[in-house]
Formats: structure tokens, C-alpha cells, sequence
């Protein structure tokens, strides 16, 4: 009866053997360009590179490094990166200038991510002392449809404030110059600016206003002619999504190291994101929500509210992840 | 090891497994239960989701009172549920988002209401309001999207658990039932080798004592309920052979004592064989005596007189020399060769007399030119004496008394039949095995020894021969064969 088990065992030993072999079958990784964010909420693209999970699944990633998701979206319209980390105020627009993109899928929500820093000694300590108060803004981010929510919720509009254009690295200095008296802006310089500012600095922020979202964008061409690859990343980047939830200490460090950033300060903010690679009724009532208010203000010249459904490639996302695609399932339409 | 410690260890595993896989079970059964509950909820959950969210938008439509307090109500049923589905699994990192997410929801639709009241205010900027309306309105659906999201995933996870935790007890019975009925198959294969393997070396030894070889003894190794057994077996078959040995002491002694007793009872009959000549010679003579006193005798009644007496002399010469003949005991000293009418007529002279008063008819038929044989003949003698004297007794009582006694010359001319055939019916089958053993007798005490044919049946072993009764023959008969010529 041992003879048996031993053999038994043998053969498990042999077929595990086996499979590790065929496993680590060599084939040609496939190169890609990703333009992503040194932000808080590129943190899955970070972790599956550095914990490899993009060469697991077979691609080398080059990345191409930006300041925030807009610029990332413009690299990829330019051909420079063939996938860009956005949120999805930047893909609105391009939506909305017939850009022929597709999203891929979310891989960040927040509503916590968002908020306006103002400076004490400019005589803001309410919210409705922002009433003309020159505020920092990124023109046609996150930052900037926030600004208007918030605007909104305390009784306000864009025309109660002086709204500056500021690039989101450049908040910090122009708060310093006393150059705005206010920014809207995200992390991680939301977060080191308040430090800056210590007592002196006051947060606005309304976690009922705005619902953020981080996505996996690309040219429609690019993905229509490379199915496959868009499954690998979107493999890739699930297994970074388990990684995270599994060792969130872990991606912290990873966060810290690559990010240049103190390990406390990636520890603040971590928590107001929720690391979901996913395709949700988010992504499409932000954008709606987002579209309406860029035709009120005339930020475009469309007139109509797009149908973004048509915008969304869940192809990879389905197969990769059945569960993770959740626009089959309107609560609204039960 | 003893079969009752191998028999322990089985139960004893049986049991263990029995209890693991008990616990198993019961383990998976809780398990299920919870799982089922859980989607219970789930499922009522969901519903009561339905119906608040059909409120909700009854009251984003027409900002009525009626359906906003109605799902307060809803809400706080919803709220207990929860509560329900937290007491149950509440460490689930699902339904704490979920969980959360309805607060949030809550908390959105309640600041939509307190919204409502700015939007129909007489507010200059009322406008902004329902501009944030849109905004919250938006925002309440993503978080309800969210837990419905949650439910779904839950209720989904939930129903692989109720089939996994179904699967794992389905699994536990059936390796439970496995594994048992493997024990019980092993255990039974394993005994039953055991014990056919050890009861085998009993078996062939049983055989073997059997067979008479009470010397033999019983080895097996090993220190089990079988080896107990063999070795009370051993000491059984050694008493037997004490008492065997024993026993054949005292047969050889009563044989002895039986052959003493033949000769007395011979020692009578012969006294009373010779009896009657005396008695005619006594009475010749005395007749002879008294007329010679009275008168002169003719010489022919002399003649006659002494003749009678001469043949009654010759009579009690031929007792005499049975006598000398049968009293001769040991075999080898008393081979001869003889002839078998010479045999036939001493033995008459012996039992001739007893037959003739019992008015018992003796043939005796013997091959023409007589027949020699080289043997003891005292001993045949007392073999047919024997035999003579039972078919005697046996028909004593029969209307039809005859004993006839046969010999033949066997074709292959070595040996020589001798058959005793009586009158009566044959001996029934249930007493004919017993009939050849010493001091079995069917008559009254003091009148049989019942040693007759076991003496007689040794006497012609001894001698070479076969001694049995003939079944074929529809009247007794004892049969026995022996070599014409002895062979030493
Ligand atoms: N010819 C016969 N017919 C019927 N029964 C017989 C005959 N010969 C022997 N037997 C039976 O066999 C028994 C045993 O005979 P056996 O000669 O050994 O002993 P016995 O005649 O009884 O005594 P013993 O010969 O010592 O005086 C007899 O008691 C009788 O029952
Ligand atoms: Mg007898």
C-alpha cells in the first residue's frame, strides 16, 4: 500500500515538474508603451511592473512617464504610447472631440481623492469665502469639474470665483507665491501641500459630490488589431489588483520606492482609493454627469450627451474576469 | 499478533476515521447551513433592494412625502437584514463593503431630500441646487450600483459555498463509505487469508492424527489464538496417545484372558465329547460283564461288544489328538502341511455333537482330491471353531438350521477361500462395523465374550490373510482368504 502512495506521489511530482517546464516555455515578450502617473492611482500599473506580472503574462512594458492622466491621454492620441492611466474627465473630452478611443477598463475609484486647499491668510476658513477667491485649477481634469461640484454643493458657481489655470505640479508653488488663494487639485500634492501649509492651510472637500475614476485607455485601432495584448495587461494588471488587496503593505513600499515619495505619506492617502479593476455603472454615470456640465459650460461644442457604452471595450476584461464586468447588471433597470 | 488485538485495531481505526470524518461532516453541515442562510438574506436583500429603489425614484420624480416615508420604512428593514447578514459572516470583506456602500447610499438620499426643500425654496440661487440635485442624484446611484454589485457578488460567492460546502459533504459520506468499506474488505480479506493459512496446518494435522500417527504433533509459529489451540491440541493428542498406548496394554491383555477362557469353555466341551464314548464303553462292559457271569456268550456278541467298545476308543483317540493339536499355541511352532478334510474332521469331532443335538445341518464342501495347505492348523481350527460355534447360537432359534462351510481354491491358486455360511439373514449393517471389535457381544453375560471374531479375524492377519463378512450373500457368511503356503 506505501509502494502505491509513493508512486502516487511520483507521479504528482512529475506532472508539477511538467508543468513548471511548460510554463516557463520561452516566447517572445511583446512590447508595449504605457504613459501612466507617478499618482496614487497608477499604483496597479507600478505594482505589475515591478512585481513582473506584465512579463508573466508576456509583454515588456516600456512606460512613458507624465505628470497627470491628461498628458498620458495626449501621448497615446499621438502615437507615442500605445496605452495611457486617465481619469475619466480627460477621456471625456477626447470623447467629445471624436477621438477614436476605447476604454478599457476602471482600475481606481475614489471619492475621497479630490479637494480644495486654501490658504487661511487669503481669509478663507468656510467654504463660501472662496466667493471671489482665485482658485488653482488644471482646465479639464478631475480637478477642474470638482472645483464646480464643490462650487455647487456650498451655493456657488464658476463665475462666483476667479478660476487660475495651474499645472498639478505647479499648485504648490503658486500657493506659496500667494500667486492663487486656493487650488483644486488631487494627490499626491494635495496631501504635501497641506503639510506645507500646516495650520495656515484648510481642506474642502465633499465626499458626496464626485465620484473619481482611473481607467485603461487606448486608440480603438491599436486594440481592435491587438486583442490579445489588451488581455495580457488586463491579466496582468488583475494580478496586480490580488497583489494589492493581499499585501497592501507590500505595494505600499513599492509605491514609496518608485514614486520618490515617504512611505507615510503613500500611507495617508492609501486608503481613499479602492484598487477595483472593473467595469462599472461608474465609469458611465461620471461621464454622463461630466458630459452635462461641459455642455452647460460650453467647454465643447457638442450638444448632446455622448453614448459612451460605445466607448467601452470590456472584451478583454470579460474573459479575463467575468465577474469584474458589472454593465450587465443595471440596478436601475431591475 | 492475536486475531482479537488485530480485530481491535481494526475497529479502532474504523472509529477514528468515523470521527474525523464525523467532524467533517458536521464542520461542512454548519457550514452549509450558514452558507444557505446567508444567501437567504441575500436573496431577501435583494428584494427589499428592488422596493426601495422603486420608491426612490417615485420620490426623484414627483419629491412627494409618501414614497420617501415609505422608504424610510423599507430602508430600515433593509438595514436589519444587514445586521442579520453582518451577526452571520460579518468578518466578510463584502459585506462590509456592501455595508458601507448602503450607508453611503442612505446618506445621499437623505441629503437629496434636505436638497429638495433648498430647490423649493424662494433662494435666489436655487438654480445651483438642483444642479448639486443632478450631482447627488448621480452620486447615489454609483454607491447603489455598488452595493447592488456587492449583493450580487455576495449572492453569487455565496451559492459556489452552498455547492461547495454540498459537494464537501456529498465527498465526506462517499470517502466515509470508501473508506470504511475498504477497512471492512481488507479487514475480512486479511483475516480470512489469516485464519484459512493457520487453520490449514491444523487441518492437515488433524488429518494426519487421524490417520492413527499420534506421534505427530501440531507446529505452528507465532503467538495467536491458533497457536493456543495447537498446542492444546498437542497435549490433547498426547493424552490420547498415552491412553491409546494404555488401552492396547490391556486389549493384549484380554486377549490373553479371552484365549484362556476359549480354552476352558474347549476344556468343558471336550470333557463332554469324551464323556459319551466313556459312557458307552462303561456300558459295553458292563453289559458284556454281567451276561458273561450268567451264560456263555457267543463269540459274535463278544465280537460286537468289543468292537463297539474299540469304536468308542477310536472316537476318544480322535478328541485327544484336536487336542494336542489345538493346544499347541505358538503360530510358527505349528505350521504344517494338512489336509484341509483331516482339519474339517477334527473339528467335527469337536462341534459335531453340539450340532447334531441342536439338530443343525452341517455341510462341509471341500474340492474333489481334498486340498493341502501349509499353515497352522490348530489356528484355523479355532478359527472355524469359532465361527461354527456363532452361526450356531445365531440360528438356534431359526425353523431352518443349516451351516454350510466352503473351500475354495482362488483362481490364482496362492490362496484359499474358506466361507461360513449360516441359516439366518446376515448381520444388519449397524452392527456389522462393531461385531469384529474385542467384547462385543449381543449375547447374555457369562455366556460371550464377544472375543470370538476379533481373536479369529487377528488369527488369520496374523496368518496372511483377509477376514470379512460377505454383504452380498443373502444369508450370513463369514468369509476369510489366507495363502496357501504360509510364508514366514
Ligand atoms: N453367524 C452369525 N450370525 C449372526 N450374528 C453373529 C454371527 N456371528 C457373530 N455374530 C454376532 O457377533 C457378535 C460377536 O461375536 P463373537 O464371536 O466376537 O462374540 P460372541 O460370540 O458373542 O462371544 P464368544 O465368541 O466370545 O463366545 C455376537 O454376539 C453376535 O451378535
Ligand atoms: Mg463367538
Amino acid at each position: 500500500m506505501f509502494r502505491v502512495f509513493f508512486l502516487l506521489l511520483m507521479g504528482l511530482l512529475v506532472s508539477s515538474c511538467n508543468k513548471h517546464i511548460f510554463a516557463k516555455a520561452p516566447s517572445p515578450l511583446k512590447k508595449i508603451t504605457i504613459a501612466y502617473t507617478f499618482q496614487p492611482q497608477s499604483t496597479l500599473i507600478h505594482v505589475a511592473k515591478e512585481k513582473g506580472f506584465f512579463a508573466e503574462e508576456g509583454l515588456e512594458v516600456v512606460p512613458l512617464m507624465h505628470q497627470y492622466g491628461k498628458t498620458a491621454l495626449r501621448s497615446v492620441l499621438e502615437n507615442e504610447a500605445d496605452l495611457a492611466t486617465v481619469a475619466e474627465t480627460p477621456l471625456l473630452f477626447s470623447i467629445l472631440n471624436d477621438d477614436k478611443i476605447f476604454i478599457l477598463s476602471t482600475i481606481v475609484a475614489s471619492s475621497q481623492n479630490s479637494a480644495i486647499i486654501a490658504r487661511k491668510d487669503a481669509g478663507i476658513s468656510k467654504a463660501h469665502h472662496l466667493k471671489g477667491k482665485k482658485i488653482g485649477v488644471t482646465p479639464l481634469t478631475t480637478g477642474d469639474f470638482f472645483l464646480d461640484s464643490l462650487l455647487i454643493a456650498n451655493g456657488m458657481t464658476r463665475k462666483d470665483i476667479i478660476p487660475v489655470p495651474v499645472l498639478p505640479d505647479d499648485m504648490e508653488e503658486a500657493l506659496k507665491l500667494k500667486k492663487i488663494d486656493a487650488a483644486s487639485t488631487w494627490n499626491y500634492p494635495l496631501t504635501q501641500i497641506k503639510h506645507l501649509l500646516g495650520d495656515n492651510g484648510i481642506l474642502f472637500f465633499d465626499e458626496d459630490i464626485y465620484t473619481e475614476t482611473f481607467n485603461l485607455a487606448s486608440k480603438q485601432d491599436f486594440v481592435t488589431k491587438n486583442p490579445e495584448i489588451i488581455k495580457q495587461l488586463i491579466r496582468a494588471v488583475v494580478k496586480a489588483q490580488e497583489f494589492v488587496k493581499n499585501h497592501p503593505k507590500e505595494a505600499q513600499e513599492i509605491m514609496a520606492r518608485v514614486t520618490n515619495k515617504t512611505p507615510e505619506l503613500i500611507k495617508e492617502v492609501w486608503n481613499s482609493f479602492s484598487f477595483n479593476v472593473t467595469l462599472d455603472q461608474t465609469i458611465l454615470i461620471t461621464l454622463e454627469d461630466e458630459a452635462r456640465w461641459a455642455i452647460k459650460n460650453k467647454l465643447t461644442d457638442k450638444t448632446k450627451v455622448p453614448d459612451f457604452k460605445k466607448f467601452i471595450y470590456a472584451d478583454a476584461l470579460k474573459s479575463v474576469s467575468p465577474s469584474a464586468y458589472k454593465l450587465n447588471r443595471v440596478e436601475n433597470e431591475n | 499478533m492475536r486475531i482479537k488485538n488485530q480485530l481491535h485495531t481494526i475497529s479502532t481505526l474504523a472509529i477514528i476515521v468515523l470521527i474525523i470524518f464525523i467532524s467533517f461532516f458536521i464542520l461542512s453541515a454548519s457550514r452549509y447551513k450558514t452558507a444557505k442562510s446567508v444567501l437567504n438574506i441575500a436573496d431577501e436583500v435583494q428584494i427589499k433592494f428592488f422596493v426601495s429603489t422603486s420608491l426612490r425614484d417615485q420620490y426623484l420624480l414627483y419629491r412627494e412625502d409618501r414614497p420617501k416615508e415609505q422608504w424610510v420604512l423599507v430602508n430600515q428593514n433593509l438595514d436589519n437584514l444587514l445586521e442579520n447578514l453582518q451577526a452571520l459572516k460579518g468578518e466578510d470583506k463584502n459585506i462590509k463593503d456592501i455595508v458601507e456602500a448602503k450607508k453611503k447610499g442612505s446618506a445621499l438620499f437623505q441629503r437629496i431630500i434636505a436638497n429638495t426643500s433648498l430647490i423649493k425654496s424662494s433662494l435666489p440661487n436655487k438654480q445651483v441646487y438642483s444642479e448639486l440635485d443632478n450631482r447627488l442624484i448621480s452620486q447615489m446611484y454609483i454607491r447603489h450600483n455598488e452595493f447592488f454589485n456587492g449583493v450580487q457578488e455576495i449572492r453569487s460567492g455565496t451559492e459556489k459555498e452552498v455547492e461547495k460546502t454540498y459537494r464537501n459533504l456529498i465527498t465526506a459520506i462517499t470517502v466515509l463509505a470508501v473508506i470504511l468499506s475498504f477497512i471492512v474488505i481488507f479487514s475480512s480479506w486479511h483475516l480470512n487469508r489469516l485464519i484459512s493459512r493457520r487453520l490449514e496446518i491444523l487441518h492437515v494435522g488433524a488429518d494426519i492424527i487421524s490417520q492413527g500417527k499420534l506421534e505427530y504433533r501440531i507446529n505452528i509459529e507465532g503467538e495467536d489464538e491458533f497457536s493456543d489451540l495447537a498446542t492444546s491440541f498437542n497435549s490433547m493428542t498426547s493424552k490420547l496417545q498415552m491412553n491409546n498406548e494404555q488401552l492396547e496394554l490391556e486389549r493384549a491383555r484380554s486377549v490373553q484372558n479371552a484365549k484362556l477362557a476359549s480354552l476352558g469353555e474347549m476344556s468343558a466341551s471336550i470333557a463332554h465329547e469324551i464323556n459319551n464314548p466313556l459312557s458307552v464303553i462303561q456300558l459295553t462292559n458292563s453289559r458284556l460283564l454281567e451276561k458273561i457271569k450268567k451264560e456263555q456268550l457267543a463269540t459274535d456278541t463278544i465280537v460286537h461288544s468289543l468292537e463297539k467298545n474299540q469304536g468308542a476308543v477310536d472316537r476318544i483317540n480322535k478328541i485327544i489328538k484336536g487336542l494336542t493339536n489345538l493346544s499347541r499355541d505358538a503360530v510358527n511352532e505349528d505350521i504344517q502341511v494338512f489336509s484341509v478334510e483331516n482339519m474339517m474332521e477334527q473339528v467335527l469331532s469337536l462341534v459335531g455333537q453340539k450340532l447334531n443335538y441342536a439338530n443343525v445341518e452341517l455341510r462341509v464342501l471341500i474340492p474333489p482330491g481334498d486340498l493341502f495347505i501349509e499353515s497352522s492348523l490348530t489356528q484355523i481350527s479355532q478359527v472355524l471353531i469359532n465361527l461354527i460355534n456363532n452361526a450356531h447360537d445365531a440360528i438356534a432359534n431359526l425353523p431352518e438350521k443349516w451351516i454350510q462351510v466352503e473351500f475354495k481354491l482362488m483362481p490364482e491358486s496362492a490362496l484359499v477361500q474358506c466361507s461360513v455360511t449360516d441359516s439366518g439373514n446376515g448381520i444388519p449393517p449397524e452392527i456389522a462395523e462393531k461385531i469384529m471389535q474385542p467384547f462385543f457381544t449381543t449375547k447374555e453375560v457369562g455366556k460371550g465374550t464377544g472375543l470370538g471374531l476379533s481373536i479369529s479375524k487377528e488369527i488369520i492377519e496374523t496368518l496372511g490373510g483377509k477376514f470379512y463378512i460377505d454383504h452380498e450373500c443373502p444369508h450370513t457368511c463369514f468369509v476369510f482368504e489366507l495363502p496357501k503356503i504360509f510364508n514366514r
